[in-house]
């Protein structure tokens, strides 16, 4: 199949089923608390609502404020483009080196992040502070991360990652705990327990929600949608470093395109069950708390690099 | 093995939003009923069938808050209608006022109102919204609610049941306006 | 005429123009001779950038622009090191001098103008000397001219914190520079008028001890004059002190002219330093990067902000300079090269962003007359266009893609992920360090440039005059916006800019599976690929934005207040944004916080009047600076008591030194 259609599949398909995603993460969730909960179909009709209402910006808001929709969204899209998601070989694949992809969400977050202080208010410069530190501590844990990927799999682009043959990546059982710490670092990057708790309304417990606090009709619309992409580009990337099966690639035909959306949403959908698991069980961590969660990826992440260059001496 | 028992819980545990024809008092407390009703009438207005609700308090006793509260819990669980309470009146459809708009409180109705984006319908929960209740004429309270600002629906009750709230919220969005 | 011909009356007319606009500003009372030099001052980098262009772009060989008595004759040369440093020179001192054409005029009750224009001259003229000297002598003299300028600009201003500052700056500038003779002297044989030709020959034939000695006191001389740590204390309190334009001229050209000595140095007398070399200056670089980070998230002064991100970089070149000589040592040529071209790569980018940022800061102060950040912000509404030129500075600053520093940044960590594979423990180790060690650095860099440039622009003023800011003139914000684009450029247009450096620019392909690196394509060209990337992303997010149906109508309101009015002093200010930083590393900040409590009234302890103080620790000037000053001192006072005005004593004393002279030498 053609590289560019690849590309273009990945990104339409990855979109369309980003809120389907959300969807089912509160559905489960609310399953677990003995609720019925939200239609799982709720995410897009509330993106379409806000798509048709008025805007109110803040006065003391400026172009930044502004601008800040576009560039959350398009780091979403741009991930979501160049990540080995639902095609592997794209047109945007080599554009997945890991130091890109980590700048790419870098560059979001802080957009997300001078939106949030641009308000004026208390609230968007506690969440921005809170979102800074998540995003600057985080960072070392995920390049030491896919660093340890790129050790397994001899590539630093996270579509090479994917590429090597066999049972994928965790054929090398030392990848083991840089998995555990790309879950921690998804938790964290995504706003999710326990680093931050997606439903809150308490304006000072909030991380991502309180940056947005803001923002009304179609920029609060976007940039919802680029964090429900955000996180179903997480969810995929972490199904498919376990499980590379079913990913479309240049020699497939053109009959696999019709099956690739349903295998996204299996996977997708089992990423979410999982993550709504995780966030039933366990309990906000205090934001002084953080440190630990921090340095502990992080050397979840080393101690896989050790193995792995332990693993290449011997 | 502490987790194990909490998904043992978590899975099997009981269902505790019951459906309408389990509930006690079905005839009068028809949440189903009324819920479907209201993503019924949510389909046809709003094409959104999703809809975002800010609670503002101008002075109630909180009796209004708490059943508001309840909507929310596993029994009435509203969010199954496609209605959720968000946190700045800039995400929200409705504007969910209770109580006698109190002098101190009236400014921050007004620009609560001010706040939130159009088309924002405007909800009086309670009888002290709707028409100031035992404290109309007090030197203390403005009165109703739509002496400050526009007023849309109004939910009479002191307080109103979860129950009542979705039904007047269902009435008032399937009149004309 | 022939390339080499144009390099040469570019080069030649650069320093000329630089001595006429010296001549000119002494006359710095006279309008017309202010002009004459502002003149000189822009015309002069505007050859100097012509001529090292065409020198690089038509790979002229090295030449020789002349000889002078003056200049002990060692003739002026030019190869493509220096002319690398030149272009980075000329850049800055170019936009710098635009800038400072209106700023020295506006600003003249500040900095005497008959003070600042002849001294900023002969700065940018002995920076230029530096770069040109092929003789050790020659090269020194214009060290010190350069030095000796630098410490009247930074204390222009005549405010004794100036004062203060600039003597620190001048007794280290004077430590390395006395480091740097002692050393050149050792390589010279005890000449110091030998050419850097002659000293590759002489450098032969002195014994190893005083090969390493001299090597120690030549990059002590240039570390220290760059900011390495622990040498760095001098730069955040100095380069704050100087008039804008200077201060960019400092961060963004004279740091690099101490780097362009180092490598100078190093490339003739030691072209085989041994591996530990490399490991100590990438230990010494990656330490210096990371407390300098920090220290740039708590600072709460722009200049000052900007200075501990030059300590930053200046240490993450350090760390690019030791892990490619760790790598060459070891033998990894391909992957030394790699890591040299991230290096020249993040010079250069680094003169370009910090220099559009110290004159930004220059533009906000100028129109806001402050530079605390807990008093400014809301510029974004008062000066939209600057806002612009500095939001892309400050994402430059912070490596964000598609930045020349982030390309900089790429080509590091690619090197440093492909010597995982070398399994050779020494360079193993290394780039486990660099990966962590640079993105610790990278995350929090993004953090204080976040910080700096959301407390000075968005949000509501926090100060009156902050309020009343305006849009500072045309000809202040369009050097910024110029450096802003030149930085753009250089990630966005990084594989059309190799014949600019001296080395090869190139980002080793991902693969890193083979021992040896592979010889796969450069994966510089993804750099536009990325920008066209980002590029078409947005166009997306824009569709998606004016899809149909969705609404254009938007309404202004105030800030959602839950009710109660806000104002600005409700704002969470910078040093709460930093907080989460100081608190996670308070062992390295070592902050004290003392809480003082008085009750209001004797009879209730519960009503009282709370005082919070935040002191910093005394940072490295009260841990190492002043415990030595203080043992000198105390030493110095201890000998003191021989001098006790008994004359027997003296004579005691000479007779026993006459005793001690006699029993060595016998």
């Amino acid at each position: 199949m053609n590289p560019a259609l690849l590309t273009t599949v990945q990104v339409v398909v990855v979109v369309t089923f980003a809120p389907l995603a959300t969807g089912v993460v509160r559905r489960v969730k609310a399953f677990l608390q003995g609720r019925h909960g939200p239609p799982v179909l709720l995410p897009y009709w509330t993106l379409l609502t806000l798509m048709r209402k008025e805007m109110v910006l803040s006065t003391s808001t400026s172009w930044v404020f502004r601008a800040a929709p576009y560039v959350v969204l398009a780091t979403a899209l741009l991930s979501a483009a160049v990540l080995p998601l639902v095609a592997r070989g794209g047109i945007a694949a080599p554009l997945s080196h890991m130091v890109v992809v980590a700048g790419i969400w870098m560059l979001g977050a802080v957009f997300l992040v001078l939106a949030g202080l641009d308000s004026a208010g208390a609230f968007g410069g506690m969440g921005s502070s809170r979102e800074m530190t998540i995003s600057a501590f985080l960072e070392p844990a995920l390049i030491v991360t896919l660093a340890s990927f790129a050790l397994a799999s001899g590539s630093s682009t996270v579509d090479g990652m994917l590429a090597i043959g066999g049972r994928g990546l965790l054929s090398r059982p030392w990848v083991l705990p840089a998995l555990a710490s790309l879950g921690l670092i998804a938790l964290g990057e995504n706003a999710r327990y326990p680093v931050d708790n997606p439903a809150t309304h308490l304006e000072l417990t909030m991380v991502h929600e309180a940056m947005v606090l803001e923002y009304s009709g179609p920029y609060l619309a976007l940039m919802e949608l680029a964090s429900m992409v955000k996180l179903a580009v997480f969810a995929l990337l972490l199904v498919n470093i376990v499980l590379p099966a079913g990913l479309l690639t240049t020699a497939t035909g053109i009959v696999a395109l019709a099956a690739a959306p349903l295998v996204t949403a299996v996977k997708l959908g089992a990423a979410m069950v999982l993550l709504a698991l995780v966030e039933s069980s366990m309990a906000k961590l205090r934001f002084y708390g953080l440190p630990e969660y921090f340095f502990g990826s992080l050397f979840l992440g080393l101690t896989s690099l050790a193995l792995g260059l332990f693993a290449g001496w011997l | 093995m502490s987790f194990v028992r909490l998904f043992q819980t978590l899975l099997t545990g009981p269902r505790v939003t019951e459906p309408a024809a389990l509930s006690p008092a079905a005839t009068t407390d028809d949440v189903g009923a009324a819920g479907a009703e209201l993503r019924a009438v949510l389909a046809n207005l709003y094409d959104g069938r999703s809809l975002r609700i800010r609670a503002v308090d101008a002075g109630s006793t909180n009796a209004e808050e708490l059943e508001l509260l309840a909507l929310g819990n596993a029994y009435y669980d509203f969010e199954r209608f496609g209605l959720s309470f968000v946190a700045s009146p800039r995400h929200a459809d409705i504007l969910m006022v209770t109580g006698p708009v109190v002098r101190n409180l009236e400014a921050a109705l007004r620009t609560t109102y001010d706040a939130a984006p159009h088309p924002c319908l405007v909800v009086a929960v309670g009888d002290g919204a709707c028409n100031g209740g035992i404290w109309r004429g007090s030197y203390a309270v403005v009165g109703a609610v739509d002496q400050v600002i526009p007023v849309h629906i109004r939910i009479p009750g002191d307080p109103p049941s979860p129950a009542e709230i979705l039904q007047g919220l269902a009435a008032g969005l399937r009149r004309p306006r | 005429m022939t390339a080499a011909g144009l390099a040469s009356v570019g080069l030649v007319a650069a320093a000329l123009f630089s001595a006429i606009a010296a001549l000119a500003g002494l006359a710095g009372r006279s309008r017309a001779a202010r002009r004459l030099h502002h003149a000189a001052m822009i015309a002069g980098p505007v050859a100097g950038l012509g001529g090292s262009f065409v020198f690089l772009a038509w790979r002229v060989a090295p030449l020789s622009l002349g000889a002078s008595p003056l200049l002990f004759h060692a003739p002026l040369v030019v190869d493509r090191l220096s002319a690398f440093f030149l272009l980075l020179l000329h850049a800055v001192s170019l936009m710098a001098s635009w800038f400072g054409a209106k700023y020295t005029e506006d600003e003249q009750d500040t900095y005497p103008p008959r003070l600042v224009l002849p001294l900023t001259a002969v700065f940018v003229l002995s920076m230029q000397g530096v770069l040109l000297s092929s003789g050790v002598a020659s090269f020194l003299l214009f060290w010190e001219a350069m030095s000796l300028s630098a410490f009247f600009l930074v204390m222009a201003d005549g405010e004794e914190d100036s004062r203060k500052a600039a003597l620190l700056y001048l007794a280290i500038a004077q430590f390395g520079a006395g480091a740097l003779i002692v050393g050149s002297g050792i390589l010279g044989a005890g000449s110091l008028f030998a050419t850097f030709d002659t000293l590759a020959t002489s450098v032969g034939l002195l014994s190893p001890g005083a090969s390493t000695l001299a090597a120690v006191l030549v990059v002590f001389a240039f570390a220290s004059k760059a900011g390495l740590a622990p040498f760095h204390a001098w730069l955040p309190e100095a380069h704050p002190r100087a008039p804008s334009h200077v201060s960019a001229l400092m961060s963004g050209a004279m740091l690099k002219v101490a780097i362009y000595g180092l490598l100078r140095f190093t490339s003739v007398c030691w072209p085989d330093l041994p591996a530990a070399w490399g490991t100590s200056l990438l230990a010494l670089g990656l330490a210096t990067a990371m407390v300098a980070v920090i220290y740039a998230n708590i600072a709460r002064e722009i200049k000052r902000i900007l200075a501990w991100s030059s300590v930053e970089n200046i240490g993450l070149v350090f760390t690019m300079f030791g892990f490619q000589l760790l790598l060459r040592r070891e033998g990894w040529p391909v992957l030394a090269d790699a890591a040299q071209a991230a290096m020249f790569m993040h010079l250069l980018a680094h003169a370009l962003f910090k220099s559009g940022l110290f004159l930004g800061a220059g533009a906000v102060m100028h129109g806001a007359h402050t530079g605390k950040l807990e008093m400014l912000g809301g510029q974004a509404n008062r000066m939209p266009r600057l806002s612009v030129a500095v939001l892309g500075l400050c994402l430059a600053g912070a490596a964000l893609p598609p930045f020349g520093s982030f390309v900089a940044e790429w080509m590091l960590l690619q090197a440093a992920l492909t010597s995982l594979g070398t399994r050779n423990a020494h360079v193993v180790i290394a780039s486990v360090a660099v990966l962590v060690g640079m993105a610790f650095v990278a995350g929090l860099a993004v953090f204080a440039m976040v910080r700096l440039f959301s407390f000075v622009f968005l949000a509501e003023p926090r100060s009156a005059q902050a309020r009343a800011a305006v849009e500072p003139a045309g000809s202040l914000g369009r050097p910024i916006a110029g450096l802003a684009a030149a930085g753009l450029a250089l990630g966005v247009l990084s594989p059309w800019m190799s014949p600019l450096f001296p080395v090869k620019l190139e980002v080793l392909g991902p693969s890193l599976s083979a021992g040896p690196p592979s010889s796969g394509p450069s994966g510089l060209w993804l750099a536009p690929a990325l920008a066209a990337a980002l590029a078409a992303a947005l166009c997306l997010a824009w569709l998606i934005r004016r899809s149909p149906g969705s609404t254009l109508r938007t309404r202004r309101s105030h800030t959602w207040d839950c009710g109660q009015p806000i104002d600005a002093t409700m704002e969470y200010t910078a040093t709460g944004f930093s907080a989460p930083v100081r608190f996670f590393l308070r062992d390295i900040v070592r902050a004290e916080k003392h809480l003082v409590f008085r009750p209001v009234v004797p009879s209730n302890p519960w009503i009282r009047h709370g005082q919070m103080e935040f002191r910093k620790a005394g940072g490295i000037l009260g841990r190492l600076y002043f415990p030595v000053a203080r043992l000198i001192e105390d030493v110095g006072g201890w000998l003191k008591q021989l001098q006790n005005g008994v004359i027997q004593f003296y004579i005691a004393l000479i007779l026993a030194t006459l005793l001690l002279t006699l029993w060595v030498a016998l």
